[in-house]
C-alpha cells in the first residue's frame, strides 16, 4: 500500500516524468522495459522486502510509463517468481531451515540448483506473453542476458556465499548488466504498443544526472529503507519495539499430529503488533521522506496517503477477509489434508510435492507461509518413499514460486496498483495457465533431480 | 493449562470426501472471483465464512479456537 503512495508522490510533483525520460535513454523498446523493471528492479525489491511490494512497485511504475494496465499486472506477477524464494531477506529458507531442522547451506543450494534454470526460461516467456514469438525471438540476446545474468548470480550466491542477500544482489547485478547491455545493443525495431506514438527523442532534452537522481530518489529511499530493516542488527532493534503476546485460546491450544509433522506438536499463535519491523514501516518512512525532498510539503504529502488509502479500500477489505480465510484453513487443518492427498502419489511425488508447495503459497501468499505449513510434511513423506528430504524441502519452496501469482493477495495488489480495481477475476484467469505451467516445469526439474540426477543434490555443503 | 484440540486429517471418516471438504473454502473462492467475476472482497468475503463454517462444523473446531484466529489473522493483515 505505502509502495502505490510513494509512486502516487513521484507522479504528483511531475518527477515521473523524469523517471520515464531515464528509463526511454536506457531503451525505449516495451519488451526489454520489462526485464529492466518487472525482473530485475522486482527482484531487488523482493530480495529486499517481499510481500505486495515488488507487484505493487512495478506494475504501478510501468503502467506510468505507458504499458497497458493489465498487461503490466500480469507481467509483474509472473516476472515475481524466479526471486520469492529468496525473498525478504531470505526468510522462506529460514523459515525452512526451523520447521525441517535441515542445515541451512544444503537447502539454500539445493533451492538455487532449481530455480536458476526457470530464471533462464523466465523472461522469453514474460516477453511472449506480451508479443508474438517471432517479436520475442527479436530480442533474443537480450532475454538471454537477463535470465542468464540472473540465474548466475542467483546459483553463484546461494550455493558459494549465503542465503540472505542472493536477490538483492541478483537483482542489482542484472540490473547494472542489462544497461551496460543495451548500450552495445539494441534491438532493430524497437517494439511498441500499437498506435503508440514513437518516443519523443528530438524533444526530450539531455537529463543531468542530478536531475535524474532527484527524480529517483523516492524509490532509491524505498529501496534503501527496505533494505535497512532488513539487516540484523536493525531487525532486531526495530522489533523490540513490536507488541508480541501468545493469542488467548490459540496459543499452543492446536495440536499438529503425524503423518503431517513427526510428532504431535502444538501450533504457536502470537500476536504480533510489528508495528515498527513491518515493510510496510520501513516503506511510509521513505515516502514520508520523499514527499519534501520532491518539494511537497508534509501536509500534502500526508493528504496524498490518505487519498491513496481511501482508492484501495476496497483491495483492503478483501486483504483482511483473504488472510484470515488463510489463517482458519491453517489452524483447523484443511490445508494439511489438501497436502496429504497429494502426499499419496508414490513414485510421482516429485512431481506433486512441488506442487504441495505451489499449493502452500497459493493459499498462504508467501513462499514463507508454505514452507511453515508443509516443510515437515515434505521431509516425512520423503523420507518413507526413499527421497532426498533435502531435494523435497527445497522442492516446496521452489514450486512455491509459481503460485504467488495466482494467491489472491497478489493479484489484489496488482490490481490495486494498476488502477485496475474490479477486474481481478480476469487477471486470475490470464495468470492461471502460466502459473500452473511454470509449477509442473518446476517439478519436472525436481523429478529429474530425484530418479536421474540424486548425485547433484547438495549434502553437507559448505559456503566458501 | 488452556484447553486444547487435535487436528482431525479426515473428519468425515472417507478421505476422497475429507479432502473435497477441505478445498471448498480456496476454490469457492476462486470461482467466485474467476468464474462469477464477483468483485474481489465480496468474493473474498464469501470464502472466509465457508471457512468458518466449515471449520465449525466439519473439523469440529471448538468456536472460542476459531474466534482467536479470525482475530488472529485480522492482526496479522494490518
Amino acid at each position: 500500500m505505502a509502495a502505490v503512495w510513494v509512486y502516487e508522490i513521484t507522479v504528483e510533483t511531475g518527477h515521473f516524468e523524469v523517471i520515464k525520460q531515464s528509463i526511454g535513454g536506457i531503451t525505449d523498446d516495451r519488451r526489454l522495459q520489462v526485464l529492466l523493471i518487472g525482473f530485475a528492479f522486482g527482484a531487488l525489491l523482493e530480495g529486499a522486502g517481499g510481500g505486495g511490494a515488488p507487484v505493487a512497485v512495478c506494475g504501478a511504475m510501468m503502467v506510468g510509463l505507458g504499458f497497458n494496465p493489465f498487461q503490466a499486472a500480469t507481467l509483474c506477477l509472473i516476472a515475481n517468481t524466479a526471486p520469492v524464494a529468496w525473498g525478504s531477506v531470505g526468510n522462506p529458507i529460514r523459515t525452512l531451515v526451523a520447521v525441517t531442522g535441515l542445515p541451512e547451506i544444503d537447502l539454500s543450494a539445493m533451492v538455487g540448483r532449481i530455480l536458476p534454470i526457470t530464471a533462464m526460461i523466465l523472461p522469453f516467456w514474460l516477453v511472449r506473453t506480451q508479443v508474438k514469438t517471432r517479436e520475442t525471438f527479436e530480442v533474443w540476446p537480450g532475454l538471454l542476458a537477463c535470465g542468464c545474468g540472473f540465474g548466475s548470480i542467483q546459483f553463484f550466491w546461494s550455493n558459494y556465499v549465503d542465503a540472505s542477500l542472493v536477490d538483492i544482489v541478483g537483482g542489482i547485478g542484472t540490473l547494472v548488466l542489462l544497461a551496460l547491455f543495451f548500450r552495445m545493443w539494441q534491438p532493430k525495431r524497437i517494439w511498441r504498443y500499437p498506435g503508440e506514438a514513437p518516443p519523443a527523442r528530438l524533444q526530450a532534452r539531455k537529463l543531468r544526472p542530478r536531475e535524474v537522481l532527484h527524480a529517483w530518489s523516492p524509490f532509491l529511499l524505498l529501496a534503501f529503507f527496505v533494505i535497512l530493516w532488513g539487516v540484523p542488527s536493525i531487525q532486531r532493534l526495530v522489533e523490540a519495539a513490536s507488541v508480541k503476546f501468545p493469542v488467548p485460546g490459540l496459543h499452543l491450544a492446536v495440536i499438529r499430529q503425524p503423518p503431517v509433522v513427526a510428532a504431535q506438536y502444538a501450533e504457536p499463535a502470537i500476536f504480533d503488533f510489528a508495528w515498527l519491523s513491518a515493510v510496510g514501516t520501513a516503506t511510509f518512512f521513505a515516502g514520508l521522506i520523499a514527499g519534501p525532498l520532491l518539494g511537497l510539503s508534509l501536509t500534502s504529502t500526508v493528504r496524498l496517503l490518505f487519498r491513496t488509502i481511501y482508492r484501495m479500500r476496497h483491495s483492503l477489505i478483501a486483504i483482511l477477509a483473504m488472510i484470515s480465510l488463510g489463517y482458519i484453513t491453517r489452524y483447523s487443518g484443511m490445508d494439511a489434508v489438501l497436502g496429504l492427498a497429494m502426499a499419496n502419489t508414490g513414485r510421482l511425488f516429485p512431481l506433486f510435492g512441488t506442487l504441495i508447495g505451489w499449493l502452500g503459497v497459493t493459499l498462504t501468499g508467501t513462499d514463507a507461509g508454505s514452507n511453515a505449513l508443509f516443510g515437515s510434511l515434505q521431509v516425512i513423506t520423503a523420507n518413507k518413499l526413499g527421497l532426498s528430504p533435502v531435494l523435497m524441502a527445497a522442492a516446496n519452496s521452489a514450486g512455491g514460486v509459481m503460485g504467488k501469482m495466482i494467491n489472491a493477495q497478489s493479484i489484489i495488489v496488482a490490481c490495486a496498483a494498476t488502477g485496475q480495481a474490479g477486474k481481478e477475476g480476469d487477471l486470475f484467469r490470464a495468470v492461471l495457465k502460466h502459473s500452473i505451467l511454470l509449477a509442473i516445469i518446476v517439478g519436472l526439474i525436481v523429478t529429474v533431480y530425484a530418479y536421474w540426477l540424486p548425485g547433484w543434490i547438495p549434502s553437507g555443503h559448505r559456503y566458501w | 493449562m488452556p484447553q486444547t484440540w487435535i487436528q482431525n486429517y479426515n473428519p468425515l471418516g472417507n478421505t476422497v470426501l475429507s479432502t473435497a471438504v477441505a478445498a471448498i473454502p480456496v476454490c469457492l473462492l476462486f470461482y467466485l472471483l474467476a468464474v462469477r467475476r464477483m468483485i474481489a472482497y465480496r468474493a473474498a468475503v464469501c470464502g472466509f465464512l465457508a471457512a468458518i463454517v466449515l471449520a465449525l462444523a466439519v473439523f469440529r473446531m471448538p468456536p472460542a479456537m476459531v474466534a482467536a484466529t479470525v482475530a488472529h489473522g485480522l492482526v496479522f493483515a494490518l
